[in-house]
């Protein structure tokens, strides 16, 4: 039984891993996106006030 | 996100195979044939990765769209980790089954050779200076790597092994709950696998979006700096 166990383990561990992993990415990345969209729209702002 | 849907009906799948793998009682081989409904579906998945990195490929060499190259590297790296899970677990089974946790048999042997090949296509794709360059070679290196999926699958036909075959000429070797039982597995991992990929496209696609605005942004600095 220890060894199905074990199994089982390794098998959603490394799937949670690459979850997570992606995840996280996913959630800077997002954030990232929204900063420099934010300073794009201000460039753009303070272009047409120019 | 849209895709949660497929997280959860894999989730669901992967419950109802492990409620019935629990069910269904081992009759000779006792417990140790559960490991069955991890060790297939996972190297089903591996195969069909590296199948979809094959397509995407070849797909790349003839219309060179960044689209297909990244799809390839997807796919061969998540092959990569269910290739890794199948080998794991069916040395963990061989231990059980076989006394020892590699015996050099035919299965093992190829599957662990497509491995090592995968790994080389990930150290190409990983190594090389040049964008174009590394592109290219990656999927030349993608498509001679392939021939390892069928050198792997077909070992157990080819050449005498210990290994079990469930598919044979002889029909199917599983009683039919434990059949339905690993079809379910096999549909939940496929469920998972489309789930990851789609994952990994995403953050790729905002990966890109990124870094063209970074580039954008440094190119205006730039301009301005020469104004």
């Amino acid at each position: 039984m220890f060894d199905v166990f074990l199994v089982s383990v390794i098998y959603w561990l490394s799937l949670l891993v690459i979850f997570l992993w992606l995840n996280r990415r996913l959630v800077s990345l997002t954030q990232r996106l929204s900063e420099l969209e934010g300073r794009l729209g201000e460039q753009k702002k303070e272009f047409e006030k120019e | 996100m849209r895709h949660n849907v497929l997280l959860f009906l894999a989730l669901g799948l992967s419950v109802a195979a492990s409620y019935a793998a629990y069910l269904t009682a081992p009759a000779v081989t006792g417990d140790i044939y559960r490991i069955l409904y991890i060790h297939v579906p996972s190297a089903w998945v591996c195969y069909l990765s590296f199948s979809i990195s094959l397509i995407a490929s070849i797909f790349f060499l003839i219309q060179r769209k960044d689209v297909y190259d990244i799809t390839a590297e997807i796919s061969a790296i998540l092959g990569l980790v269910y290739g890794a899970v199948a080998l794991l677990s069916g040395s963990i089974w061989a231990n059980a089954a076989w006394g020892s946790y590699w015996n050099w048999d035919p299965r093992e042997t190829t599957t662990l050779i497509l491995w090592i090949a995968y790994i080389g296509y990930i150290s190409i794709k990983l190594s090389l200076g040049d964008i174009e360059r590394k592109k290219v070679i990656g999927a030349v290196y993608n498509i001679l790597a392939f021939f390892t999926v069928p050198l792997s699958y077909l070992s157990i036909t080819l050449i005498p092994t210990l290994h079990p075959q469930i598919v044979s000429a002889a029909g199917i070797s599983l009683t039919m709950p434990m059949l339905i039982t690993l079809l379910v597995s096999l549909t939940a991992a496929t469920i998972l696998f489309v789930y990851l990929f789609c994952l990994a496209s995403t953050v790729w696609s905002l990966e890109r979006r990124v870094n063209a605005l970074i580039l954008g942004q440094e190119e205006k600095s730039g301009d301005m700096e020469d104004v």
